[in-house]
């Protein structure tokens, strides 16, 4: 346990930095006014309705989508139109799509040594070797050579969490992983999320799934502020979806607004993650469920 | 082509036939046919690829260019861009240059098959899902990188069939050249059933056998294309 909590140190340094960004797609004004900061080491989830801006906002931070004012750093680098900071930013962040991506027509391995030879310049050998090892921890060794059609989709998704790992990120962004899976293959690629969150890797997930709440056990479990705890609750979040409406509406952090979606200020939320009831959520379009304790 | 001198000197240095260097007048029959359908072919791929890329390019000229070329070609009938061959290829080129009426048609051949290629192949382009394009971004690829390795690979597989049906019909309008006073297949045929008064009556058989010679190579390609589809399948369970 000592050793996990050394692993899952939450750092001040700042891996990705958003202020005063502004985002339209046309004339609608999807994002307004986002400031956020996400150190490294932090594992944030996303909620959030259809439409409110969830995947747009982690898709800013790669930089899939383009945003029209203030300033995103990642890494200590500003995403501006200057396509050589694109591409580093890019290199550095991994990212897993709802609808896994894969190359169709490459194999597994290709699939994962692709991009370590041909951006980090890798030799192919050892791409290869980076490549099994991942493919290991993600338990599918053994589908190397298949292509991805003969996957399942449970696999597959956990094969698009090696190839980011393979270029080694330091942050991992996940938009909506689990949300074209079954039940049953949710849980093994969630399996895969809770490790590499043990691990100690920056991680933004995105979801729609407004019943993701934390721990099922009692309030109490949700105040510890070790680095256990906080493990702890990134698994149950991310392994427990469900509804308690008796729980307390999350109060708003003091600190600066981390966060707005449309016209609404959302709220940082400290402490406790909040549980909050279905009919409520509606009306805060995006609440940053974070894992942070209070400093 | 072959009449080049250089072309015969390099040949004839390299393998012991004595190759007479002749006019394009004296060219002719399916080899002639074979010569510009291929090359043509093989010239018009790449350039059709690049015509596909540049019409969806995000960059103003290079798009406006493309479109241009592409909607131009089209809209106009290839015998009359080989009847203009010469007048059109001057202007682009410095006053003085003579080309070899087989090179001329070449030419034309390729970007007119060029042109079809492009918009068989942006079709292949506009079929790929969104994903593949983000995921290439994602990992960091540039441009080129991601084109050639993954969007490419893919956007061309699914058009085969249409490129082969391009190809086709590329290589069957080879017989136009007799348009310009190149002795492609036909024309030959025509001459000497014309010449001979033992054709007469059965004239037709000449045609027949030349109609079988294109429709062997024209099938053979299409079986080809299957077979390229299939080895290229790679969600089979």
């Amino acid at each position: 346990m000592a050793e996990a909590q050394k692993q899952m140190q939450v750092s001040d340094e700042i891996a990705i930095d958003i202020r005063q960004m502004n985002k339209w797609f046309g004339t609608f004004h999807v994002l307004r006014d986002i400031n956020m900061t996400v150190n490294r080491g932090e594992r944030i989830v996303i909620c959030g309705p259809s439409g409110s801006g969830k995947s747009t906002l982690i898709r800013c931070i790669n930089r899939l989508e383009e945003h029209q004012s203030g300033h995103i750093v990642v890494d200590g680098t500003e995403l501006t139109s200057d396509l050589k900071n694109i591409d580093k930013v890019r290199s550095e962040v991994g990212m897993v799509f709802q609808h896994f991506n894969l190359f169709p027509h490459l194999t597994i391995l290709e699939n994962l040594t692709l991009a370590p030879i041909w951006v980090r310049k890798t030799p192919k050998r050892e791409a290869e070797e980076t490549a099994m090892y991942f493919l290991e921890k993600v338990k599918i060794p053994e589908q190397a050579l298949k292509y991805p059609g003969q996957l399942s989709g449970g696999q597959q998704q956990r094969v698009a969490i090696a190839r980011s790992l393979c270029m080694k990120p330091r942050i991992m962004l996940f938009d909506e992983p689990t949300s074209a899976l079954d039940p049953e293959m949710i849980k093994e690629v969630l399996d895969t999320m809770i490790e590499l969150a043990e691990d100690g890797m920056t991680m933004i997930c995105v979801t729609h799934e407004m019943g993701f709440r934390p721990g099922g056990g009692e309030p109490g479990d949700l105040h510890g502020s070790g680095p256990d705890r906080r493990t702890e609750r990134a698994e149950r979040v991310l392994l427990e979806p469900a509804v308690r409406p008796d729980q307390a509406v999350p109060q708003p952090d003091p600190r600066p607004l981390t966060c707005a979606a449309r016209h609404l200020h959302a709220c940082r939320f400290s402490g406790p993650v909040p549980l909050q009831p279905r009919s409520t959520c509606p009306a805060r379009p995006i609440a940053f469920w974070w894992s942070r304790p209070k400093s | 082509m072959l009449a080049h001198p250089f072309v015969v000197k390099a040949l004839s240095g390299t393998i012991p036939f004595r190759l007479v260097p002749i006019g394009s007048d004296q060219f002719g029959g399916f080899l002639l046919a074979i010569v510009i359908g291929i090359t043509a072919i093989a010239a018009s791929l790449p350039l059709g690829i690049l015509l596909a890329l540049g019409r969806r390019s995000d960059m103003f000229l290079v798009k406006t260019l493309s479109v241009g070329f592409i909607e131009f070609i089209r809209g106009v009938p290839l015998i009359t861009l080989l009847f203009t061959a010469s007048l059109l290829l001057a202007y682009f080129l410095p006053p003085g240059t003579n080309f070899d009426l087989i090179l001329r048609v070449i030419i034309l051949a390729a970007l007119f098959s060029a042109a079809y290629i492009a918009e068989v192949v942006r079709g292949g382009l506009a079929a790929l899902p969104r994903g593949q394009y983000e995921a290439a971004d994602a990992l960091g690829l540039d441009y080129w990188q991601a084109q050639r390795l993954i969007i490419m690979p893919q956007a061309l597989k699914i058009s085969i069939p249409g490129i082969v049906s391009t190809f086709i019909g590329l290589f069957k309008d080879t017989t136009l050249v007799s348009f310009v006073g190149l002795l492609d297949p036909l024309r030959g045929v025509t001459q000497i059933v014309r010449a001979d008064i033992n054709w007469k009556g059965i004239y037709w058989e000449p045609y027949i056998f030349v109609g079988v010679i294109f429709f062997l190579i024209c099938f053979g390609m299409s079986r080809y294309s299957m077979y390229l589809e299939r080895k290229l399948k790679t969600d089979h369970r």
